[in-house]
């Protein structure tokens, strides 16, 4: 696979990046003798967004507790819709939502209690209550939400849209993830798979050490005498090999990784923040580690060039999360409290900021709850269910205050403008100036896409 | 794949539905009027000008019948009666599929309240007047018709034809090239488009590069001075050094690293849990022994595949273990989900894949879910390969919902042995069974009940023997006593018989005993067993429509691809067809397998394989550079006994391998051949993964050079992993790259950062990505520093002058002298950092100055690469 087979247009330089410092193409990804600077790079057509953040819920939140009202649930609570296709002995009694759902007063949509910051701002957003997917368990559904596949495993989103669009600051990786844990199907929601390395997401934990050997290893007059030698040594050998380029990219990545070091504890560090600032996410100005400030953090991350940051939200092991499965629905409530004033205040700072047009939000998670008692009639929980949930998406490019796509009248099954988890990527990629039916890479004899041989784009949520 | 229905359960149901809609219950005439006036116009509206059922009908599944919806088509039944939530037909219409949208035109969409007709009439059970008989089974359509596969062609399908018999090397007359065939096929290549190629490395350069190339180390001072020495002609000289090298241990290291890329080897199964497979090292030795010992590629590839069978036909034990250890090449393959065989049809699709891609050079992975879209690939020869890894039985280290392993083989195989490994697993999980289960609430009447009863029992049974003793017994009593024993004694057998005696132990012995027990056995199992396939069942699989388990047509004969087989299908008349296959693909004659490998050892050593795509010789691979050539040396290769070294060495002893890397003046050969397919310079490459780890142990003296055997991790029964805990563990040794601990789910954090291959699939060529995580690491990282710090330790003792530490440093890790204006720079390098270091450093420390100047040295381009 000399040659990287690359469907778009190679115009190099999008010149447009916010807070954009520099394009130098100097990460770079050589495979025998084609090097492929990952240095912004040209959409299909003119995009909408320019970054996109991620507020991955892990676990599955209820779409009939959160953002798609259902009231026959609480009219018919502990009444029964007949047994199982699978389980003709378990009966399905319905379950009220546990929290009541009220309007947004700007555009009506209706949020339920658990959300209080999030609906003030909802009008901002467009709400899809047609989300589906195709697998019942959290591995291989969190795994198909970020690659598209629920096995083998795929280049994530992130990994693509670092493909595609590259990076507008070279000193930071286009593609960041932040994930104090674990989460489901592991790092590879966000590897590059078969994409070139430099398209993995980058991990950051929150907390003393955000990225592997951030720390120098000798003093910074030290440091730079090592690498004056290192150039030095490097710029010699290069002499008789000066048509390599892959000999230049390696000596100046060195510089670029100088510049991350120096750079990352920088941008991470939310003392800079105004006071004002704090107050809007609810932080302190030595919290490194809360919900609230790994959203500052991805709001300086993006506006430092990043291309693509998610937040994978998961408050210890993977277990304690908004996973409601033969557990109290009402668990809710302590997952909720973390997250909905940061997102709500996100929308909030990135508008006060003038950036709000040029950032998609992506509020999601692997699938919905079951409209019915998981294990029987008034009992507390609710299983997975990837036939219907719903995501809201915010900024750049989509629709303000519209709600797109519905279910039936308990949140089984979508009936109307439904968006598999297919056409969310399509619509996301979309978004980004990418046509997903175009963004192929060569691999293994056959192109590959993020989309497999599916995909809509949902134009009905567009501005 | 979606987790739904299976097919079966649909069929019963249906049928359910028919009985409850027997045309006398009431509301019957209400449905069938229903029917006539809201359903069937709607049908025969929308649907059945291309659904109409007739022969020349453009779309399969006829909207005019019920059976016909009911069976539905290549995406299985249209409707479930009685549930429209899950009918294809509700989600097609409302476009809620994630595929399938009807009518196909955006424009011609049903409304709302046409979709609600439908969705009504079918949770009414779908009635249809007149047609009540059970859906006909043979109506199953067969999946993808034989015309939509690609027909073979003569230039495209190159690969597929057999190979040229007799290849001439052109006549070449500049005695620079003419020596040897590669050189000459070479040369004539270059002279045809007027390229030049470079003059030949110097000897410094060519030792490292063969030393690298073969063992994946750099060469020790004292063998680069011998051969820089060394009086005799260069040809002689060299082959002595390639000769060296090859029977050295560590090329059977480098060489099987290689081989496990291709066989994507991992230390896990890739489930949820990525549970470890404490004894897959086995066969990772197994690799690397047997290419140290020049096991001939035929043979290797058959033990691999059915290496199980064949250790029936010796009676030699330890090649029997071998050649059962050597089925890991199968049984390794990635295992997906949470239970056992649940998704079954994907480990073998990676099983067909490695094979595919790994052997053949064919992206058979394509031709699951429909013929294949490019190369004349049937969807019934994938399903024919299929049919053989059924037949086969797959060992298991155990999922999160299923702790136990079961179907490890012995490692002397047999039927005996087997039984006797089936009934020891069955023990264990029986024994598990309860374990996890002794609290339900549903088992707790019974396990109550049997306390009682038991409680009675003891104390009559005791009494009962007293009165026996005695001579003058009331025989009433005695009866009575016997009596009451006796129906106790039932009872207590009917208790222990409860749920299919699955919880006899349980009431018997408790709870304790049955843990006891369990780690007993786990501890000390009757024989010895590995992580290898055996044979199954023969029999033959069902072709799955769409790629889909739950949606099979067609049983499709056991058989290899039949565009190489002709009608000449070789027959498989015993076992699963894993020998048959063995034996089709290493026949000389077979025209992928030897060329494939052929192409694998070229592109190690120039680079580039003469075909680029390593694992696709289909037509989205490229074309052979050098087509003749190829065959010429797969004759060679085959003719030579399928012996791996001899092909190093007659690659190796070329001009063209020996070529300069360095930049050539001609500028034509730059423009013309800048990827230089023509093979008219080496191409540099950088160290792959293991290369850097090692080469810098090495030089470090820190590298252990032994052949460890099993990992430092806890046998099976010590830990539960899930998709909340998965397995994950880094051991840090100090041995060569292929001997860590190898994760499927997780990368190794350094060999994950330079490119080392995907472990869940195989791989074919490394990436050489550049990043700056890399350049941190390098920077500071305490893997670099503790080895630097060693490296800097063991110079310092090497001698006390700094101009011979320089020296010898530069000796170590670039096999060469420094030079006067190298040796300048660093001594003032030296200084300087001497100077910012406030702190005076006491006599017994490796001096900083040094440690930061090997760190240097080490992260250097020119250790880097390969010139």
């Amino acid at each position: 696979m000399t040659s990287t087979h690359q469907s778009f247009s190679r115009r190099t330089a999008l010149k447009k990046g916010i807070g954009s410092l520099s394009l130098s193409s100097a990460a770079a990804v050589t495979r025998v003798s084609t090097a492929t600077a990952s240095a912004s790079r040209a959409p299909h057509f003119r995009p909408k967004a320019k970054h996109v953040i991620v507020l991955y819920m892990s676990g599955g939140y209820s779409h009939v507790d959160t953002f798609d009202p259902k009231p026959r649930l609480s009219h018919d609570h502990d009444t029964s819709i007949g047994p199982e296709l699978e389980r003709a002995d378990f009966e399905r009694y319905l379950k009220a939502p546990l929290w009541k759902f009220r309007s947004n007063q700007q555009c009506g949509t209706q949020v339920s209690d658990l959300f209080p910051h999030i609906r003030n701002v909802i009008h901002e957003a467009a709400v899809l209550r047609s989300m589906s997917c195709d697998h019942i368990d959290h591995g291989q559904a969190t795994l198909q939400l970020h690659t598209g596949s629920t096995g083998f495993a795929m280049p994530s989103v992130g990994s693509w849209l670092s493909w595609g669009l590259g990076t507008f600051n070279s000193n930071l990786p286009a593609h960041v993830v932040i994930s104090e844990h674990r989460p489901y199907a592991g790092p590879q929601i966000w590897d590059a798979n078969f994409l070139p390395g430099v398209h993995t997401g980058v991990q950051i934990k929150p907390g003393s050490e955000p990225l592997p050997n951030l720390k120098p290893a000798s003093l910074a007059l030290q440091q730079n005498l090592e690498l004056g030698l290192l150039e030095s040594l490097n710029k010699r050998h290069l002499r008789r090999r000066s048509r390599d380029a892959q000999l230049a990219a390696r000596n100046s990545s060195f510089r670029t990784a100088r510049g991350l070091q120096d750079m990352a504890p920088e941008v991470l560090d939310l003392s800079r923040e105004t006071k004002k600032t704090h107050e809007l996410y609810g932080t302190a100005s030595s919290d490194q580690t809360s919900y609230a400030a790994q959203v500052l953090m991805a709001r300086r991350l993006v506006e430092n060039g990043v291309r693509f940051v998610e937040i994978v939200d998961a408050v210890g092991a993977c277990r304690d999360n908004w996973d409601a499965a033969h557990r109290d629905v009402g668990s809710h409530a302590k997952y909720a409290r973390r997250v909905d004033q940061p997102v709500a205040a996100l929308i909030t700072d990135l508008k006060r900021r003038g950036m709000f047009d040029d950032v998609l939000l992506v509020f999601c998670t692997e699938f919905g709850r079951t409209p019915w008692a998981q294990d029987g009639k008034g009992t507390k929980s609710r299983a997975h269910h990837p036939h219907a949930y719903s995501c809201w998406l915010a900024g750049g490019g989509v629709k303000r205050g519209i709600v797109h796509g519905k279910t039936d009248d308990i949140g089984n099954r979508v009936v109307e403008d439904a968006i598999h988890v297919h056409d969310f990527h399509a619509t996301i990629l979309h978004l980004m100036g990418l046509n997903h039916e175009q963004l192929t890479y060569r691999h293994a004899g056959r192109d590959f896409r993020l989309t497999d041989v599916y995909g809509k784009v949902a134009h009905e949520i567009l501005a | 794949m979606i987790r739904l229905k299976g097919i079966t359960f649909v069929l019963l149901l249906t049928a359910a539905a028919l009985r409850a809609d027997d045309a006398d219950s009431p509301g019957h005439a209400a449905k069938q009027e229903y029917f006539e006036l809201k359903v069937r116009p709607l049908l025969i509206d929308r649907c059945a000008t291309c659904h109409s059922g007739e022969s020349t009908a453009e779309a399969a599944v006829s909207m005019l019948s019920r059976v016909a919806i009911v069976t539905g088509g290549n995406y299985g039944p249209a409707i479930v009666p009685g549930r429209s939530e899950d009918s294809l037909l509700v989600h097609a219409v409302r476009r809620t599929h994630k595929e399938l949208r009807m009518p196909p035109d955006d424009d011609d969409r049903l409304t709302t309240e046409e979709a609600d007709i439908l969705a009504r009439w079918i949770d009414d059970g779908a009635v249809w007047p007149g047609s009540d008989e059970a859906p006909d089974m043979t109506a199953f359509d067969s999946g993808p018709s034989s015309t939509t596969v690609i027909p073979f062609d003569e230039a495209l399908d190159w690969a597929l034809r057999p190979r040229q018999i007799v290849v001439t090397p052109p006549d070449i007359t500049d005695s620079r090239w003419s020596m040897n065939a590669i050189d000459r096929f070479v040369h004539d290549r270059r002279l045809q488009s007027g390229v030049t190629a470079t003059a030949r490395a110097n000897r410094r350069t060519l030792i490292r590069r063969a030393t690298l190339d073969l063992t994946g180390l750099p060469p020790a001072p004292q063998k680069v001075d011998a051969f820089v020495n060394d009086p005799a002609d260069h040809a002689t000289a060299f082959a002595r050094v390639v000769d060296r090298l090859l029977a050295a241990d560590q090329y059977g290291e480098r060489q099987g690293r290689l081989w496990l890329d291709v066989a994507r080897y991992a230390d896990t199964q890739g489930d949820v849990g990525d549970i470890p497979i404490q004894s897959a090292w086995r066969y990772r030795n197994w690799v690397i022994n047997s290419l140290n010992r020049d096991m001939p590629y035929d043979r290797f590839l058959q033990a691999q595949l059915a290496g199980d069978i064949m250790s029936l036909t010796t009676e030699d034990e330890q090649l029997k273990r071998d050649l059962t250890i050597a089925t890991g090449f199968i049984a390794l393959s990635r295992r997906f989900g949470n239970a056992k065989k649940e998704s079954m049809h994907l480990t073998i699709e990676d099983t067909i894949d490695t094979l595919g891609r790994g052997v053949m050079g064919l992206t058979l992975r394509c031709s699951r879910c429909h013929d294949h879209k490019f190369d004349p690939i049937s969807s019934a020869d994938y399903y024919g390969l299929y049919g053989i890894f059924e037949s086969t039985t797959y060992p298991w280290m155990g999922m999160s919902v299923e702790k136990s392993p079961s179907d490890l083989s012995p490692a002397i195989p047999g039927r005996e042995a087997r039984e006797k490994a089936t009934s020891y697993w069955d023990l264990i999980a029986r024994y598990e069974y309860q374990i996890n289960n002794h609290f339900r609430p549903w088992l707790k009447p019974t396990l109550v009940e049997y306390a009682e009863v038991t409680g009675k029992l003891k104390p009559l049974e005791a009494k009962l023997a007293t009165l026996q003793e005695k001579t003058d017994n009331d025989i009433d009593h005695v009866t009575k006593l016997q009596q009451q024993i006796k129906t106790l004694s039932a009872r207590r057998d009917q208790l222990l018989k409860v749920r299919g005696g699955k919880f006899r132990e349980l009431m018997l012995h408790g709870l304790t005993w049955i843990k006891n027990e369990k780690l007993r056995l786990a501890e000390n199992p009757e024989l010895e067993l590995v992580f290898a396939v055996g044979e199954g069942t023969p029999h033959d699989a069902r072709l799955h429509r769409r790629g889909s388990p739950s949606n099979p047509g067609d049983v499709v004969p056991r058989h290899f691809i039949s565009t190489i087989t002709g009608a000449n299908r070789p027959v498989i008349d015993s076992g699963s067809g894993r020998l048959e296959l063995a034996q089709w693909l290493t026949h000389p004659d077979h025209p992928l397998t030897a060329r494939v490998i052929v192409n694998r050892i070229w592109q190690q050593h120039f680079g580039r394989g003469l075909v680029a795509t390593a694992d696709n010789f289909g037509r989205q691979g490229t074309p052979p550079s050098h087509p003749e050539l190829l065959d010429w040396l797969t004759n060679r290769f085959v003719d030579d006994g399928w012996s791996f070294k001899s092909l190093h060495r007659l690659m190796m002893l070329t001009e063209t391998y020996q070529l300069a890397s360095i930049d050539n003046d001609d500028m034509v050969a730059c423009e013309r051949d800048p990827e230089n397919v023509l093979l008219w310079r080496y191409t540099r490459r950088r160290l792959d993964a293991e290369s850097i780890r090692d080469s810098i142990l090495a030089v470090s003296g820190q590298l252990q050079k032994t052949q460890p055997a099993a990992h430092n991790i806890d046998p099976w029964y010590k830990h539960r992993y899930s998709l909340n805990a998965p397995f994950h563990q880094e051991i840090d040794t100090n041995h060569r790259s292929v001997y860590l601990l190898t994760q499927r789910l997780f990368r190794h954090s350094l060999l994950g950062l330079f490119d080392s291959p995907d472990r869940n699939t195989s791989t074919s060529q490394r990436d050489t990505s550049n990043v700056p995580a890399q350049a941190l690491f390098l920077m500071n990282s305490p893997f670099i520093k503790k080895q630097a710090a060693a490296l800097a330790k063991r110079v310092v003792a090497d001698s006390s002058e700094d101009d011979a530490r320089v020296g010898q440093l530069y000796q170590w890790i670039y096999s060469r002298p420094v030079t006067d204006t190298e040796q300048q720079e660093i001594q003032a390098f030296l200084q300087m950092y001497r100077k910012t270091i406030e702190v005076p450093q006491s006599s017994g420390i490796v001096p900083h100055e040094y440690v930061a100047l090997c760190r240097t040295l080490l992260t250097s381009n020119e250790f880097f690469f390969i010139d």
